[in-house]
């Protein structure tokens, strides 16, 4: 490679057509899976199947991750709270942040860690060793066979698990704010259920619908267009993590800039 | 159904692989395909399925060439299509019984119990018993691959492709192999192609032969063509010499 400073341009030129080229890869997928729920047959044990996988085997680190998310944050926000006397805003503001953002946002995280990956690691192997090809010489189509299961199922679980983050994320912060900080509970509850708008709810669960659509797109993605045996599936897996990842942050901002 | 491959060529990147194949398959005849590891033999029958898109050339199927048609077309042409992958290819996710009744499952309405009873006869035929309930993982590679030709045939398709079936198999299950090809092509009068390294094996089941050498190929005919043949780089290969004008690339 020559060392011309003028390089960079192409160099950039070039990501930004891989990236072009990777974006149309993942949009027709998504388009292509979704339009299969629609075209029989059905496969209701797959998705089933799938909605088990990515939700019912995630509610526990979501538990997890809900909980201690509540109690670090009315931790927190009593820090800043008390300085102004104003720690009845603890509940209210903990309930905001979790159902607008941080459920949303932290229950996806959490799901690509697990989920995406999988998924690519899964479509990846199956990819690899023509079990892929082996679906497509059976007349199966393999998107609506694997991937579209995937897609619809992850689009309607990642609600339900942030819907069970946001719960356990207020339980969190009211046990935090009334018994480690001393604060009434009537009033934190009534406080909170007055400054929380059913809005705020929906519109976080649309995002997490959103969310949810990303992680598994860019996972069956990643798997679906695995190349070179172990080392390709590795490859895919750890990207499906850190396309989702990042594409999450992106959409999470302009969707709030748009909805709210 | 007769396949008739018309100045097929294929590349991948700058690895010319195919550099216009022309070959028949005749109907209901057996076709083994034989030639060196690399030579393009997977290659050929992964256009024949539709797997690969060719640079140059044409696949005619019953009169359609395949290269040309729509997905959903091809996808009910491929319907008459058993296959078996080099790597047997199972879904690693099902059982064996699964696996073989995965497309009688898909493709016919036959009631469950009669789809255990097909799967347990195909398991059979490819002298498996009792494993239904175990996973591809648990199974030894010549296992996996005969799991596989129990599901290429579970339909009874009208053409067979097995990608060296016998291959990784002891001799005496290999002739049971070649004996099932036989039989299934004699009793349901099915075209098959086969890739083969076995050469008595080959010599046993085929009707006719084509051997693939730089990406064309360079004989076809019946055994006993082959046997006579005086061509120095088809005499070596199946007198498996080392020395002589095919080269082992390196
Ligand atoms: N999908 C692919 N992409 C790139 N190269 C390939 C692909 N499939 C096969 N090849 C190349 O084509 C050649 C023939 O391979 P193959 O048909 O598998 O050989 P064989 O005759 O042993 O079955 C090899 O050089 C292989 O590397
Ligand atoms: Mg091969």
């Amino acid at each position: 490679m020559t060392l011309n400073p003028f390089n960079i341009f192409e160099y950039i030129g070039e990501k930004f057509t891989l990236f072009l080229e990777e974006l149309g890869g993942i949009f027709s997928t998504f388009l292509q899976s979704f339009g299969f729920i629609v075209v029989p047959p059905f496969r209701f044990r797959l998705f089933l199947k799938q909605m088990e996988f990515i939700g019912v085997e995630s509610s526990f680190i979501v538990l997890l991750t809900g909980a201690f998310t509540g109690m670090v944050f009315a931790l927190q926000t009593s820090y800043a709270f008390k300085l102004f006397g104003a720690e009845n805003l603890i509940g209210p503001s903990v309930a905001l942040s979790l159902t607008r953002e941080l459920g949303p946002v932290l229950t996806a995280l959490m799901v690509t860690g697990r989920v995406g990956s999988a998924m690519a690691a899964e479509l990846g192997t199956m990819r690899v060793t023509e079990q892929i090809d082996a679906l497509y010489t059976m007349s199966i189509n393999p998107v609506q066979y694997l991937v579209t299961p995937r897609v619809s199922s992850s689009v309607v679980m990642l609600p339900m698990l942030t819907v069970l983050f946001d719960f356990i994320g207020i339980i969190g912060s009211y046990f935090m704010a009334v018994f480690l900080l001393g604060l009434n509970g009537e009033r934190f509850i009534n406080d909170t259920i007055y400054m929380v708008d059913l809005k705020d709810i929906y519109i976080g669960l649309l995002k997490a619908a959103v969310f949810g659509a990303i992680i598994s797109v860019v996972g069956c993605y990643k798997g679906y267009f695995a190349e070179k045996g172990a080392e390709g599936v590795g490859k895919a897996a750890t990207q499906a993590v850190v396309i989702a990842s990042v594409s999450i942050l992106i959409a999470d901002y302009f969707l709030t800039a748009l909805l709210f | 159904m007769q396949i008739d491959i018309k100045g097929l060529k294929k590349s991948f990147g700058s690895n010319l692989v195919l550099e216009g194949i022309d070959l028949t398959i005749e109907d209901g005849k057996t076709t083994v395909i034989i030639g060196q590891t690399g030579c393009g033999k997977s290659v050929l029958i992964k256009h024949i399925i539709g797997l690969l898109r060719p640079d140059e050339g044409e696949i005619v199927v019953n009169g359609v060439d395949i290269t040309k048609v729509t997905r959903k077309e091809f996808s009910d042409i491929l319907k008459n299509f058993g296959v078996l992958f080099q790597s047997a290819a199972l879904f690693d996710s099902m059982t064996t019984g699964e696996n073989v009744a995965f497309p009688l499952r898909e493709h016919t309405n036959l009631p469950e119990s009669r789809i255990m009873e097909i799967v347990k006869e195909k398991l059979a035929i490819v002298g498996l018993k009792g494993v239904e309930s175990r996973y591809p993982a648990e199974l030894s590679g010549g296992m996996k691959k005969r799991v596989g030709l129990a599901r290429a045939i579970a339909l009874d398709p009208k053409v067979l492709i097995f990608d060296e079936p016998t291959t990784g198999l002891d001799p005496v299950m290999s002739d049971t192999i070649d004996n099932l090809i036989m039989n299934t092509q004699k009793r349901l009068g099915v075209t098959s192609i086969v890739i083969s390294h076995d050469i008595p094996g080959t010599y046993k089941i085929a009707h006719r032969i084509a051997m693939l050498y730089k990406g064309t190929v360079v004989l076809y005919g019946s055994p006993d063509d082959f046997k006579s043949t005086k061509d120095p780089i088809v005499r070596q290969f199946l007198e498996r010499r080392a020395e002589g004008p095919l080269q082992v690339e390196a």
